[in-house]
């Protein structure tokens, strides 16, 4: 026990030795807690007045609601309900649903409304109390105290309603920072904790001590975890000061009341303990996986995005999966954080979510701790730096693939939705092709020979040439085959459509040429060339094809281009050269967007085609096996 | 203090590497034992699994009296180890450093013993300022004082005079020759010859992970006229 003390004496000491690096953690919690709170709290008062003010409400009991609904006509667009409203209900054409009562002198109509249809609704309520002025004459207005003179019509979004819908915009928002929050600290704490020492030879000065191995990884484990809950819990306590020292009001997120009392700070407190337990446990992992900063740093994007992707959980409505959202990793918090700030947590669900929360937060740690136990991860520097030395490559394939996919899912797809040709084009060049040769070099392999980049004999030309007019039947004949399980999207075929607007020479350019050399760079030159160092060429053709298949992420393309990847990867090894499966590559896609110009995207299934592409791989194959050597392949 | 016997070190790959296949050895008490060896002829390797940083896949090594597989920890208390990898924290000032290695190290009173290792390698000066900013030759006074917080008698020196300057690795060797006189046993590795001549009672020649002479320096000198003939002669021959 002392030895661990003293070990985590340590940790703590190097932490508390960077104090740029700690006023940075605090800064963050703030900023990503009262400030990002206040500064949402302007925008939705910005917002709010923009769509015009909606009255405030309060909780009236619905009273003297008899008269109305007999005022009401068909095509009125309103339809009194006496219960609660379900909140998905949306303003269909001429239909509104709400609690319609006499209030003294006012007629009140009150709903969950959206703010954008508030006037809407307060225009076809005064019509009705028109209507009954005009047809019914003063009488039956007079009867329930109403003066014709001053119709007052309100329309209420109610007090509670507005609370939730806003409480719940809120509990969408902050997990979302809070995760972002723990997961920064919490990877660059576990990097400077386990990362650097091993970067820079303070693990073996560490290891070299007659304390048990153990207990130093499990101070690091300690210290960042600790350091990580530490952020967690001052995220929320901020807060709660800010709140009680008059700086944070949130009447519009929240209504007029104080949110952040001290039992929902504890609370909050609580559910960031157990978020952080969670994430610190990821991020000691990836951090003692890698064995120096440059891999830490390029595994830490897909990480976070992985970590984060769980929160968006909670943008979807409440529904019947809650109880089984509430059993995901992360997204539990989440749910749970969404449901509390807006008023709706039921004390089960609650209880099942933090039960759910312990549960991970206890399962991850005690994994973390297994592992840490059982792979020496601070011996893993000495290894992966020999590796490399020796000339193996494996896990840089692996890293330069988590990134391609993340830079190609997010910039790529956001340049392609600012131009389609432009994007596409600048995908192609800067993430994939730039990514393979810049992976390449970062990694330190040497360049021509990872990538295979000599120039092919004129009989693998050809043989590439034959492949290429091959390719499109066989991938066709796949997807008929992968479309039975899953279809293709209708967006992936209206892009392809889209795309052809512009000329087919630059469709051809953008669509065949440059994935044809910059996919192939990528895939065959830097990811197959450095997984082959490691596991030799067998494996590496059947790992980067599934690369290559799930970096087309919808489920009907990534057995097809996996499928694909088999035959271009095979090229590549039986010919040692890039450019014979660049030839292959290019060809396919080129025979399939000029048939897709000429006939609907959504025929290429068609079995005419789908018959003209397998005759063609026929010949093709038929010709290569009937003349020796190859010549290229006949049209 | 240190016994050797029939320990190998295999890397797993496309074929597997024998970095340390069989080596044999033993250094005494109050005697500076040599490793010799060309870079990757298997030194590290060797020193590694005596300071359990790597298990050994076969043979076995005892330090002070303890097997480096069944009682790691004892080992790692017996043994003040020193490489060019050994990294001091360029946050942390020379008396934290020590201080707190003291107290990882388990000893006594580790305030103490950082105050009286920093009076004997003349650390005063620099003792306050962060390792970082501190010159080689004072980082080396650091790191030596690290090694022996715990009072060790036993000494592995992995190639501990590589970068340093002519000035420092003097010092270094009068440390290493102290050492001996303190009844240390001190197990040096190195390629650089002179230190080897200066220093060494006995060497051993390792070459492509195997042992190819056991002898005394002075019987390496009065075969071959120098160590370095010697050393040259012997990795031809074998």
């Amino acid at each position: 026990m002392s030895a661990f003390v003293a070990a985590l004496r340590h940790e703590l000491l190097l932490v508390w030795r960077q104090p740029g690096i700690l006023a940075l953690y605090v800064g963050m919690a703030v900023a990503l807690g009262p400030v990002g709170l206040a500064g949402m709290e302007w925008w939705m008062g910005a917002a709010e007045s923009a769509a015009g003010s909606v009255g405030k409400g309060r909780d009236l009991p619905i009273s003297a609601l008899d008269p109305i609904p007999g005022w009401i006509r068909d095509g009125d667009g309103l339809v009194v309900v006496d219960g609660p409203i379900t909140e998905d209900d949306t303003l269909d054409e001429g239909e509104v649903y709400g609690h319609a009562f006499l209030d003294g002198g006012r007629v009140v109509f009150q709903r969950p409304l959206r703010v954008q249809t508030a006037n809407k609704v307060q225009e076809r309520v005064e019509k009705m109390v028109e209507r009954v002025a005009t047809e019914r004459r003063e009488g039956e207005l007079a009867r329930v105290g109403l003066d014709p003179a001053t119709i007052a019509v309100e329309v209420e979004a109610t007090e509670r309603n507005a609370e939730s819908r806003h409480g719940d915009l809120a509990g969408r928002v902050l997990p979302g920072t809070l995760v972002f929050l723990l997961v920064v600290v919490s990877l660059f704490s576990a990097f400077d904790t386990l990362t650097k020492e091993k970067e820079k030879g303070t693990a073996e000065t560490l290891l070299t001590l007659r304390i048990p191995r153990r207990m130093v990884v499990w101070a690091k484990f300690a210290a960042v975890l600790a350091t990580t809950v530490a952020v967690g819990a001052l995220w929320a306590v901020s807060l709660f000061l800010a709140q009680a020292a008059g700086l944070l009001v949130l009447p519009n997120l929240f209504g007029d009341g104080q949110v952040f009392t001290l039992r929902t700070t504890l609370i909050l407190v609580v559910l960031s303990g157990l978020l952080a337990a969670q994430v610190a446990s990821v991020a000691v992992a990836v951090a003692a996986w890698a064995p120096n900063y440059r891999q830490a740093s390029i595994m830490s994007t897909p990480v976070m995005l992985g970590l984060l992707a769980p929160t968006a959980i909670t943008g979807f409505q409440e529904s019947d999966l809650t109880p089984l959202l509430a059993m995901i990793p992360v997204a539990n918090v989440s749910l749970g954080s969404r449901l509390w700030l807006g008023g709706e947590l039921p004390l089960g669900m609650g209880l099942l979510a933090l039960g759910a929360t312990a549960v991970h937060a206890g399962l991850a740690v005690g994994a973390s701790v297994w592992w840490l136990d059982n792979s020496d991860p601070l011996d893993k520097g000495l290894d992966a730096e020999a590796r490399r030395a020796m000339g193996d490559f494996g896990t840089d394939a692996f890293a330069l693939f988590a990134l391609s996919v993340v830079c190609f899912w997010f910039l790529g797809l956001l340049a392609q939705t600012t131009h389609l040709l432009g994007g596409l084009a600048f995908s192609q060049i800067v993430i994939i092709g730039g990514l393979a040769l810049l992976g390449v070099g970062y990694f330190g392999a040497p360049m021509r020979s990872t990538l295979s980049l000599r120039a092919p004999t004129p009989r693998n030309l050809a043989l590439g040439v034959v492949a290429g007019f091959t390719l499109p039947g066989v991938g066709q004949v796949a997807a008929m085959f992968f479309t039975l399980i899953a279809p293709f999207r209708r967006d992936t075929l209206s892009g392809m459509e889209a795309l052809l607007d512009w000329p087919l020479p630059l469709v051809l350019l953008v669509a065949a040429v440059l994935p044809g050399v910059c996919e192939e760079l990528l895939f065959r030159g830097a990811i197959l060339g450095m997984l082959r160092t490691r596991t030799g060429p067998v494996l590496a053709v059947v790992l980067s094809s599934a690369m290559f298949g799930l970096l087309h992420l919808e489920l009907a393309r990534i057995p097809v281009t996996a499928v694909i990847g088999l035959v271009l990867g095979t090229l590549l090894v039986r010919t040692g050269s890039l450019w014979v499966g660049a030839v292959a590559h290019t060809l396919n896609n080129a025979v399939l967007f000029s048939i897709a110009a000429y006939v609907d995207a959504d025929d290429l299934q068609n079995p005419l085609v789908v018959g003209a592409l397998v005759a063609m791989a026929l010949v093709c194959i038929g010709a290569t096996a009937a003349t020796r050597p190859p010549e290229p392949a006949p049209r | 203090m240190i016994e050797v016997d029939a320990l190998v070190k295999v890397y797993p790959g496309h074929p597997p590497v024998r970095a340390v296949d069989g080596v044999s050895f033993e250094a005494r008490r109050g005697e500076v034992f040599g490793l010799l060896g060309a870079n990757g002829a298997g030194k590290t390797t060797t020193l590694r699994m005596l300071v359990t940083l790597l298990s050994p896949d076969g043979g076995t090594a005892r330090v002070n009296g303890h097997d480096v597989r069944t009682a790691p920890e004892a080992v790692r208390g017996s043994v003040g180890y020193l490489s060019v990898t050994t990294g001091l924290y360029e946050r942390l000032t020379p008396r934290e450093m020590l201080v707190s290695f003291g107290r990882m190290q388990q000893i006594a009173d580790p305030v103490g013993r950082a105050e009286q290792l920093i009076a004997r390698f003349g650390i005063g000066a620099f003792a306050d300022q962060r390792c970082g900013r501190l010159s080689t030759g004072m980082k080396q006074k650091v790191s030596i004082a690290r090694a022996l917080v715990h009072d060790p008698p036993v000494l592995i020196l992995d190639e501990p005079t590589v970068g340093l300057d002519v000035l420092v690795a003097q010092t270094f060797l009068e440390f290493v020759e102290t050492a001996r006189e303190e009844g240390r046993a001190v197990l040096y590795s190195t390629h650089i010859m002179s230190e080897v001549e200066r220093l060494c009672d006995r060497v051993a020649i390792i070459h492509e992970g195997r042992i190819v002479a056991a002898t005394s320096v002075a019987a390496l000198v009065a075969e071959h006229g120098t160590v370095e003939k010697g050393f040259v002669a012997t990795v031809n021959g074998a």
